[in-house]
């Protein structure tokens, strides 16, 4: 599951105010989600929930859930 | 306003901080980024967009640690390969285009660093001279700067070392983007570029009004005495001695300072006189507003005696209470929160993004003189009962003359920032006027008044078109320092003006006043001056209707 906090950051990096997102949602289906807001999201995520992810998990995101599962496991780890 | 940037890295990660910055310039700003993969094929073929798009500004951002990275050469000294050298050499040629062939815009250009992952460590050099190499190639752009005039030079290597590679840059994104700059990173270069273009823009502050106590020296000068305040060349007390010389420097800058302060003034005065380390004398401060009224009130006076807006002055407190005040009642003045530790003073004034220029002109370091003057003709003023009589005595010299290499730069900047006195506010650029110099029908003056109290400098300018066809002479922008409004110098101006249609045989003269809400100073300035409406704003006078007279009060001298 998405947390409000995800959801508010890839919001407020979007420009946009409200929209569908679930765990299979991908960049794509976002309007203005491209490869730059993508590494927008990326910092901003780790700014906020104090996290540091590394190249190879950045590269295995694949939809909105795989960041959640990164967000989690980083913080189980800490 | 077109913005291009050119870049070798993915620079468009910059973008959103800066639409958000350049805001303030209440300017709409249009970004052309052509990608990185395109920065020399744009500026080398004349066909590409960005050519054809012409932007006012380009931002041209190369970081060669892209092109040394994969070219180092041990066996080189500098250590580096041919290819990485052609590479370079090209880029200087590609700059060189870039600046002649939009002639008309302003070029900024990142200058070099040395990422230090590329550095040799302890044979840096010892051995190798690859940081020396890096500093040859910051002299060779330096020398550009002066050799074409729309290059301006933007001090990134001076931002990293300030903030440190490590908390600037996030290498995972070099890798994965192209782009080394990580949250902070972006947000410091994006404020260091909105430096620049404030610079280009001329939006500045005119004034600092400073605080006494515990801000130009440490303690209470009422309580503690003049031997017991915090004020030396060394100790503690040079924390205060270091942020009146930077005062100093923006003193010497042009900006006008002030003092704000509860005090008494005679205990004041003897700080002024016998401190030995005052690096401030009373003759710094045009204005000084010494005494227990309310700082609102004062700062009120202070901009009005030195006839400038509330929104030039920058308010300098270490009281929070005085600080909240102000920002209360005050919102239009910059009220930056002074930090609690003296020792950081200094370097807070000096990082205040307030005061950003590209060029400094004789007038700039003669503007505080002619401040103090003003604030002196002023009280004579008031000892006259009629205002001719007080013009008369002033013994006024006012000096025409047609825009020179010697002059250009500071109509231009006239141009850039006069807002009261402004009758159309048409904000010509450096190249606007060289190319209007360039052709017969544009004709551009400058003015400049002396008195008996001293020199005004360059004061004022006037654009002229002479229009042959329609047999008239339009006068597109007149303009004129607000330290000389209200002595009738318009007059002897529009007199001038008069005369020269004449001598061109033409018809009549035209103008226009584009209100403002800040040119509220210069509307009537047609009207007083005999011209008639044929519509709103747009006024006219034809020669031979009329015979103006040149007030006894002036001597012009054309030259």
């Amino acid at each position: 599951m998405i947390s409000d906090k995800l959801k508010s950051i890839i919001l407020r990096e979007l420009n946009l105010t409200e929209i569908e997102i679930s765990d299979e949602t991908i960049a794509k289906d976002i309007p203005g989600w491209d490869s730059l807001k993508n590494f927008m999201i990326i910092l901003a995520v780790e700014e906020e929930f104090g996290v540091k992810f590394l190249t190879e998990e950045i590269l295995s995101i694949k939809n909105v859930g795989d960041i959640q599962k990164l967000i989690d496991f980083k913080i189980r780890n800490n | 306003m077109k913005v291009s940037f050119l870049s070798n890295y993915s620079i468009e990660f910059l973008f959103d901080s800066i639409k958000k910055k350049f805001a303030i310039t209440s300017k709409d700003i249009e970004i052309f980024y052509p990608g990185f993969n395109q920065f020399f094929q744009q500026i080398f073929n004349s066909q590409s967009e960005l050519f054809k798009l012409k932007p006012e500004i380009v931002f041209i951002s190369f970081d060669i640690n892209y092109n040394l990275n994969s070219n180092l050469d041990i066996k080189n000294n500098p250590p580096i390969s041919e290819q990485a050298k052609n590479q370079i050499e090209q880029l200087f040629e590609a700059i060189e285009i870039v600046s002649e062939k939009l002639s008309t815009s302003t070029i900024f250009v990142d200058n070099f660093y040395l990422d230090s992952t590329l550095s040799f460590g302890t044979l840096e050099y010892n051995y190798f001279g690859l940081e020396k190499f890096v500093n040859k190639l910051n002299n060779q752009l330096n020398d550009f700067s002066s050799k074409f005039n729309n290059i301006r030079i933007i001090n990134l290597n001076s931002l990293i070392s300030k903030f440190g590679q490590k908390n600037l840059f996030d290498y995972r994104f070099y890798y994965l983007a192209k782009s080394k700059w990580n949250k902070k990173g972006l947000e410091e270069l994006s404020n260091l570029y909105l430096s620049h273009l404030k610079a280009y823009l001329g939006i500045r502050k005119k004034c600092i009004a400073v605080d006494l106590d515990n801000t130009l020296w440490g303690g209470i000068i009422g309580q503690d005495g003049i031997e017991n305040i915090q004020l030396s060349n060394d100790g503690n007390g040079k924390a205060f001695y270091d942020f009146q010389l930077a005062l100093l420097n923006y003193y010497n800058q042009g900006i006008i300072l002030t003092i704000c302060s509860k005090n008494s003034g005679n205990v004041v005065d003897e700080v002024f006189q016998k401190h030995p380390y005052m690096v401030l004398k009373q003759e710094h401060f045009a204005v000084k507003k010494i005494n227990w009224n309310n700082k609102v009130e004062n700062l009120i006076e202070t901009a009005k005696e030195l006839n400038i807006g509330l929104d030039s002055i920058v308010f300098l407190d270490d009281s929070k209470f005085e600080r909240e005040l102000v920002k209360q009642h005050l919102p239009q003045i910059e009220v930056p929160d002074l930090p609690e530790e003296p020792s950081l003073y200094a370097s807070f004034l000096k990082e205040l993004d307030f005061f950003n220029f590209h060029k400094l002109t004789d007038d700039d370091f003669k503007r505080n003189e002619t401040y103090r003057l003003n604030v002196e003709r002023k009280k004579e003023e008031s000892s006259f009962s009629n205002i001719q009589d007080y013009l008369r005595s002033l013994q006024m010299k006012i000096e025409i003359k047609e825009i020179d290499d010697f002059t250009f730069p500071r109509i231009v900047q006239l141009i850039q920032k006069t807002n009261q006195f402004n009758t159309t506010t048409k904000r010509y650029t450096e190249n606007d006027v060289i190319k209007m110099r360039s052709t017969d029908e544009w004709n551009i003056y400058s003015f400049s008044v002396s008195d008996k109290f001293g020199d005004n400098g360059i004061v004022g300018v006037f654009i002229l078109k002479s229009d042959r066809q329609n047999s008239e002479l339009n006068i597109d922008s007149f303009i004129m320092s607000c330290r000389v409004i209200g002595r009738e110098i318009e007059k002897a101006i529009l007199f001038f003006i008069f005369k020269k249609a004449e001598e061109l045989g033409l018809d009549k003269i035209t103008a226009e006043i584009i209100p403002t809400p800040k040119n509220e100073p210069c509307r009537d300035v047609y009207k007083d001056c005999g011209f008639e409406a044929i519509e709103e704003n747009k006024w006219q006078l034809v020669i031979k209707n009329i015979k103006p007279e040149l007030p006894d009060y002036f001597q012009i001298i054309s030259l």
